[in-house]
């Protein structure tokens, strides 16, 4: 129960940084929030959907800055670093 | 000739319209509104859940157009509902938080049951519910729709403004939702709730993802521009990602806690009457009126406390309404209700002073208390010298409300030298020269028909029983 009351913290820290890092606009749209929150709240069949919208997202935070797709020898090197954390 | 009446109340939502006739309540249905009424009425669960008593009993009707007013016939509905009456109406901002969390645990359950059978409740208000005796009903029956698949749980930030975020004020802030609720119709906002809570709230079941990162999440897309419900959709939203959020909710609400309903009240005994042999020539006098004819269709217990005469009012009555200004008084009454299964009490928070006008647009969505409908009996026990002296409302003003209601009365009159008028006179200047016996029963037979008066053992409290003027 611990184990999964630290691992739910650490994710809605996670999501927390995500949610944060996106640009606002300058509209008023009362619901949206909410809605998107279900899907934090919607147990593995919602992460698994967070993980669709945000793919890209996630994969600029876990791997560094996102770079342009023209520059062929950084983007390498972003997989090397993908790697290599996935060795350790 | 039309002998129904419209209810003014109802035109919020553009697919039906309530108006009363012969004792039952009627509801219009456009065609939309007919197409989800016949989805619902063939679902187990809603059959299942309207003999329990916990949906309002509803049928379809046939209406003979030329008998129904004129504004209802305009309307051109598709079809007509039938519901039973509520024998009373109350609204969130009157119920006990024991009340309120039951009430909030049927919504949810409702909300499972439709989504095993491919519908949802488009809304979660809790307006939606209604209560016989100790027992909620909904009775929103247009709510229920046909779930479209890939669409959220519409209802959410609802269900958190008026039901979750209330109750989390007063088991975790022990802080009453009533006024509140009674100020705001939308109940109250992620980011006002979000304020309140401290750091230590955040560990608390529900707060982090319910209020704090609601709160932020709405915040974050208040200002979007884009489709997110079609976002969601395209992306595969599934209902089961509402019943995991809906099972969740359920298990924090079930265990929501009122600290002090729990704990022993030592100043319970305060409010009784300091003499024993009062209290019983009190019960004697309160059950020679209640069973001196046949049944009374509604009582008013004003000033209700532990329920004792409301409980005796139902020996011979058909519905008995307890109010009392203090909410964990109605919270232990409205458990111990529950508890015996009575069908017949109501209890409710209601400050007599001041009882609950009418609101909403032009004050018709939400009824004052004598908009309900007024009772035939009502008892006013140890009540007056609160009225007069702690509220300061003049003793002939408040005798001409209670006549105004058009009922027989059980009234109590503690004089000056009893030992709880001396406390209420304690901190104050005596100013109250129209509060004594001799005034008092003169304003009782201005008013009403005086039958009954008697001395209790006492010496300090004298009880009327006082009928309509002829």
């Amino acid at each position: 129960m611990k184990k999964n009351f630290n691992f739910g913290c650490c994710f809605v820290s996670m999501m927390l940084a995500l949610l944060l890092t996106q640009p606002a606009y300058a509209y008023l749209d009362a619901g949206s929030g909410s809605m998107m929150l279900q899907l934090l709240l919607g147990g593995f069949a919602g992460l698994a959907l967070i993980a669709k919208l945000y793919w890209e997202k996630i994969r600029s935070v876990f791997g560094g800055k996102k770079r342009e797709d023209k520059d062929g020898m950084p983007q390498e090197s972003k997989e090397t670093d993908l790697t290599a954390r996935g060795d350790k | 000739m039309s002998n129904y009446c419209i209810e003014p109340g109802s035109f919020r939502d553009r697919n039906g319209r309530v108006f009363y006739g012969e004792d039952k309540v009627y509801r219009g249905l456009s065609p939309h509104a007919l197409a989800q009424w016949e989805l619902l009425s063939a679902a187990p669960f809603f059959n299942e859940f309207m003999k329990k008593g916990r949906i309002v009993a509803t049928e379809m009707v046939t209406m003979g157009s030329a008998h129904l007013p004129a504004e209802i016939q305009a309307e051109r509905h598709a079809a007509y509902l039938r519901h039973d009456r509520i024998p009373f109406i109350s609204y969130p901002y009157e119920w006990s938080f024991g009340m309120l969390k039951d009430a909030a645990m049927l919504q949810l359950e409702l909300l499972l049951h439709a989504l095993d059978e491919g519908m949802i409740l488009k809304d979660a208000s809790a307006f939606n519910f209604q209560w016989v005796g100790a027992k909620p009903v909904f009775i929103d029956i247009p709510s229920f729709e046909k779930l479209q698949s890939g669409e959220p749980w519409i209802g959410y930030r609802q269900f958190c403004q008026l039901f979750l975020y209330p109750l989390f004020l007063q088991a975790y802030k022990d802080v009453p939702f009533h006024p509140w609720l009674r100020g705001d119709i939308d109940g109250i906002e992620p980011d006002q709730v979000n304020r309140i809570m401290s750091l230590r709230d955040v560990f608390k079941p529900g707060v982090l993802n319910h209020v704090v990162l609601h709160s932020k999440i709405q915040s974050r897309y208040e200002s979007t521009t884009r489709d997110i419900k079609q976002e969601l959709n395209s992306a595969g939203f599934s209902k089961t990602l509402i019943r995991h959020n809906v099972r969740k909710l359920l298990t924090i609400i079930q265990n929501l806690k009122w600290k002090r309903s729990s704990s022993e009240w030592s100043g319970y005994t305060d409010t009784h009457s300091y003499d024993t042999d009062d209290f019983a020539e009190k019960v004697d006098f309160v059950r020679d009126v209640v069973h001196s004819g046949p049944a009374w269709k509604m009582v008013w217990d004003l000033g209700s406390n532990t329920g004792t005469f409301s409980k005796i009012a139902a020996e011979n009555a058909s519905y008995v309404v307890a109010m009392d200004a203090d909410h964990l008084t109605i919270e232990r009454l409205y458990l111990d209700l529950r508890r015996n299964d009575d069908g017949n009490i109501l209890p409710l928070v209601m400050n007599m002073n001041a009882p609950s006008p009418n609101q909403g647009w032009r004050g018709m969505e939400r009824k004052s208390l004598e908009n309900r409908g007024t009772p035939n009996l009502t008892l006013c026990l140890a009540l007056i010298h609160h009225i007069v002296i702690s509220a300061n409302i003049p003793l002939k003003a408040f005798i001409e409300w209670l006549a105004s209601l058009n009922t027989h009365l059980i009234i109590e009159f503690v004089s000056k030298s009893d030992p709880m008028v001396q406390k209420l006179l304690k901190n104050k200047v005596d100013q109250y020269d129209d509060y004594d016996l001799s005034n008092f029963e003169v304003c009782l037979r201005h008013n009403f028909r005086l039958i009954r008066k008697k001395e209790l053992h006492s010496g300090t409290r004298f009880l009327f029983y006082a009928g309509i003027p002829a």
